[in-house]
C-alpha cells in the first residue's frame, strides 16, 4: 500500500525550517535516553528527521511539483510511526541540538501528522481517547475513585477560591503520597483553595497531545477552563510536570485566548510560602539527598531554582546532582506517552537513573513528577540496586505536619 | 575548450537553477506552515536576536556539547566562508576593494580548509567512532575536501591561466560563452562545485533562523510560568 497527501499539515513554519535546519551532525545521540538502551539507529533524532525530511520532498519538493509527486511505500511510513513512537519526547536531543531545534514540541507534531494518516499510535495509545471520553482519565479507572483513596480528611476544600488545585490523573491514579502532600502542604500554608468534583476534573489533555491525538483536546481544556473560571479562580497548582506543561504552552491555543488565570507548579507556590514564612519546616532531615529534574517541568516550563529552594531550606539536608542536571537532565524513561507500549525502555533508562542515585550514594531520590516516581519505583522492581524514593512534597509535607506523617 | 565552455556554462546555470529552485520550494513549504506556533510565549527581544547571531557566528550549542569538534568545524566554515569570498574576485570586474582585502585570509583559508575537513574526518570517524554517521555529510565533506585540494594544487603547483579563468567566469555570469581554460585540474574543479551547488544543505539557511529562535527560547523559559 503506498501513501500521498502532504506532510507538514501538522507542522508550524518554524518546526517545518527546523527539519530543514538539522545538520544530521548526531551529537544528540549521546543524550538521548533510548540511544542509550536501543542503538537503532531508525530510532535516533537525525534519521527520524531525515526521512520525514524525505517524506515532505517527495510529497512537496522541487521535483515533486516539477513532476508530480511520488508514492511512499506504507512499510517505510510504519517504521518511521514505530521510531517517533518509541522516543520519550524528553527533548534532551533539542537541548543539546547544535542548531537548537525544539524537539519537545516537534516530536508530538510529527506523532499527529502519523495519526492523521492512520498510522499512528501505537497499541494502547490509541485507546486512550475512548478511555478518556468514557472515564475522565487515561487508565480506565473510575472517576469517583480519583480522590477519595488518599484524600486527607482533615483538609477543606472550598466552594470557591482565588486559588485552584488540579490533582491530575497520574498523581490521583498512581502518585497518591504526592496528591496528598500537595494538599497537605496548602493546608498548613494556610492558602484556601478550591477543586471540581471528581467527575469535573478531567484529563488535563496532556497524554492525547503528545500521542499526537489532538481531535478531543480543544472540549476537554475549554470544558476544564471554563469550570475554573465559573470558581472565579486567579491561579491553578499543580504537580504534575506534563499538566503544568501543557495548561501553561497549550491551553491558551486550543482555548483561543488568554486564560483566564495563572498556572502554577506546586514547588513554586511552596517556595514562596518557605520564602514568606507561611511554610514552616519543623524537623531535620539529615540526608543527603538527589533531585530528578523532570523534562516537561525544566526544559519544558524552566522550573529548576524551585525544587532545590525547598530541599536546601530542610535543616540537614545535604543536596546532590545527578551528572545532568536542571534544563539539561536525563529521561527518568516515562515520558511521551511510551512508557506502556516500550516498557523495557522504560525500565532501563529508569533502573539508569537509579544506579546513578547510588552510585552518588544519596540516601533518597526525590522527584516532582508522578509520572518520573511511578516509573523509578517500577525500575526498582528485581533490579540489583534500590534507593528509597519520595516526591518533594510528600517529602515537605512529612517535615512540616508533626502529627500525621513521618519523614520515613 | 570552447565546446567543453558551453557545457560547463550550461552546468552553471542548471545547477543555479536546481539550488535556487530548491531553495524556493523549500521556502514555500515554511511559509505553508501553520502560522500558530505552539511555542506561544516566544516573542524576539533585541538581546535574544543579537546573542542569536552569536550563536550563529560562533558556533556556541556546538561548543557546549564537543569542543574537539568545535574547534575543527569553525575553522573549517569560517575558512570555506573565506575562501568562497576570495573567489568573488573571479565573479565581479572591477572587484571591490573589499573582496581584495579577503585575499590573504582567503589564501590561509584554502590551506586550513583541506587540514579542517580531514580533522572532522578523523575526529568523527576514528575518533570518536560516531555512532550515527550521515552518508549524506560524508559526501559532502567528500567533495569540499576535492575541491579544496585541487584549488590548492592550483594555487601551488599547477597554476592555471588566471586571466582565461577570469574571462571564463565573467562570461558565464553575463550569459556568454567562452573557452574554458586548458587546465584539467580547473575542470575538475568546476566540475565539483556545480556538483555541490547541487547538493547544498539546506540547513546553511535554516540553522542560523533557527538558532536565533532557540536563543529566544532560551530567554523565554522562565517566562513561561514565571511571569508576574
Amino acid at each position: 500500500m503506498k501513501s500521498r497527501g502532504c506532510f507538514t499539515g501538522s507542522l508550524s513554519s518554524q518546526q517545518l525550517i527546523e527539519l530543514d535546519a538539522c545538520t544530521q551532525c548526531g551529537e544528540c545521540l549521546t543524550f538521548c535516553p533510548i540511544q542509550d538502551v536501543n542503538s537503532k539507529p531508525s530510532i535516533s533524532p537525525p534519521e527520524k528527521i531525515r526521512v520525514f525530511r524525505e517524506f515532505i520532498k517527495a510529497t512537496e519538493g522541487l521535483k515533486a511539483r516539477l513532476f508530480g509527486p511520488r508514492d511512499i511505500d506504507r512499510k517505510l511510513l510504519e517504521e518511521f510511526t514505530k521510531a517517533v513512537f518509541e522516543c520519550t519526547t524528553c527533548g534532551a536531543c533539542g537541548q543539546h541540538c547544535t542548531v537548537g531545534i525544539f524537539s519537545q514540541r516537534l516530536w508530538p507534531q510529527l506523532r499527529k501528522e502519523m495519526v492523521r494518516r492512520g498510522i499512528g499510535p501505537i497499541g494502547g495509545q490509541a485507546k486512550m481517547p475512548e478511555v478518556i471520553r468514557n472515564t475522565g482519565n487515561p487508565y480506565n479507572l473510575p472517576a469517583k475513585d480519583r480522590f477519595d483513596p488518599w484524600f486527607p480528611a482533615a483538609v477543606e476544600v472550598a466552594e470557591t477560591a482565588d486559588t485552584a488545585y488540579y490533582a491530575g490523573c497520574t498523581g490521583a491514579y498512581s502518585a497518591q503520597p504526592m496528591v496528598k502532600g500537595d494538599v497537605l502542604v496548602l493546608k498548613a500554608a494556610g492558602e484556601p483553595f478550591t477543586m471540581l468534583p471528581p467527575e469535573d476534573e478531567v484529563c488535563c489533555g496532556f497524554p492525547l497531545f503528545v500521542s499526537g491525538q489532538h481531535d478531543m483536546l480543544e472540549d476537554l481544556i475549554k470544558r476544564l477552563v471554563e469550570a475554573y473560571r465559573a470558581k472565579g479562580v486567579k491561579m491553578l497548582l499543580c504537580s504534575c510536570p506534563c499538566c503544568v506543561n501543557i495548561m501553561s504552552r497549550d491551553w491558551p491555543i486550543f482555548y483561543g485566548q488568554k486564560l483566564p488565570f495563572k498556572i502554577r507548579h506546586m514547588t513554586q507556590f511552596a517556595a514562596e510560602a518557605l520564602r514568606s514564612g507561611k511554610l514552616k519546616i519543623r524537623r531535620e532531615l539529615p540526608e543527603r539527598l538527589i533531585y530528578h529534574d523532570p523534562c516537561y517541568l525544566s526544559r519544558g516550563v524552566g522550573i529548576t531554582e524551585e525544587p532545590r529552594i525547598i530541599l536546601r531550606s530542610i535543616p540537614g539536608v545535604q543536596l546532590i546532582e545527578f551528572d545532568r542536571y536542571g534544563v539539561n537532565s536525563r529521561c527518568c524513561g516515562a515520558g511521551g506517552a511510551a512508557r506502556k507500549v516500550y516498557p523495557e525502555n522504560a525500565n532501563a533508562i529508569g533502573r539508569s537513573t537509579i544506579d546513578e542515585a547510588v552510585k552518588k550514594k544519596a540516601d533518597r531520590l526525590i522527584f516532582s513528577c508522578p509520572a518520573c516516581y511511578a516509573q523509578v519505583n517500577e525500575g526498582m522492581l528485581n533490579h540489583d540496586r534500590q534507593i528509597r524514593i519520595a516526591d518533594i512534597m510528600e517529602l515537605l509535607s512529612s517535615l512540616i505536619e508533626q502529627d500525621e506523617n513521618s519523614a520515613s | 575548450m570552447f565546446t567543453l565552455g558551453i557545457f560547463l556554462t550550461l552546468g552553471f546555470y542548471l545547477a543555479m537553477i536546481f539550488f535556487l529552485g530548491d531553495y524556493i520550494a523549500n521556502v514555500l513549504i515554511w511559509i505553508r506552515g501553520k502560522s500558530v506556533d505552539m511555542a506561544a510565549h516566544d516573542k524576539m527581544s533585541v538581546r535574544a536576536f543579537l546573542q542569536g547571531v552569536c550563536d550563529v557566528l560562533s558556533f556556541r550549542r556546538l561548543l557546549a556539547v564537543n569542543d574537539v569538534l568545535w574547534i575543527g568545524e569553525w575553522i573549517f566554515h569560517v575558512s570555506f566562508v573565506l575562501v568562497i569570498l576570495r573567489h568573488l574576485r573571479y565573479f565581479l570586474d572591477p572587484v571591490p576593494p573589499c573582496i581584495w582585502s579577503v585575499q590573504t585570509p582567503g589564501i590561509i583559508a584554502g590551506y586550513l580548509l583541506p587540514l579542517t575537513a580531514m580533522y572532522i574526518f578523523v575526529e568523527k570517524y576514528l575518533v570518536e567512532k560516531k555512532k550515527y554517521v550521515s552518508h549524506y555529510n560524508s559526501l559532502l565533506l567528500g567533495i569540499i575536501s576535492f575541491i579544496s585540494v585541487s584549488g590548492l594544487l592550483m594555487k601551488t603547483v599547477y597554476h592555471p591561466d588566471v586571466v582565461s579563468i577570469k574571462t571564463f567566469i565573467i562570461s558565464a555570469v553575463t550569459f556568454r560563452f567562452a573557452p574554458v581554460p586548458g587546465s584539467s585540474f580547473f575542470i575538475l574543479h568546476v566540475i565539483f562545485v556545480l556538483a555541490l551547488l547541487v547538493i547544498l544543505p539546506t540547513h546553511i539557511f535554516a540553522a542560523p533562523l533557527v538558532l536565533l529562535g532557540a536563543r529566544q527560547r532560551e530567554e523565554n523559559l522562565n517566562r513561561v510560568i514565571h511571569e508576574k
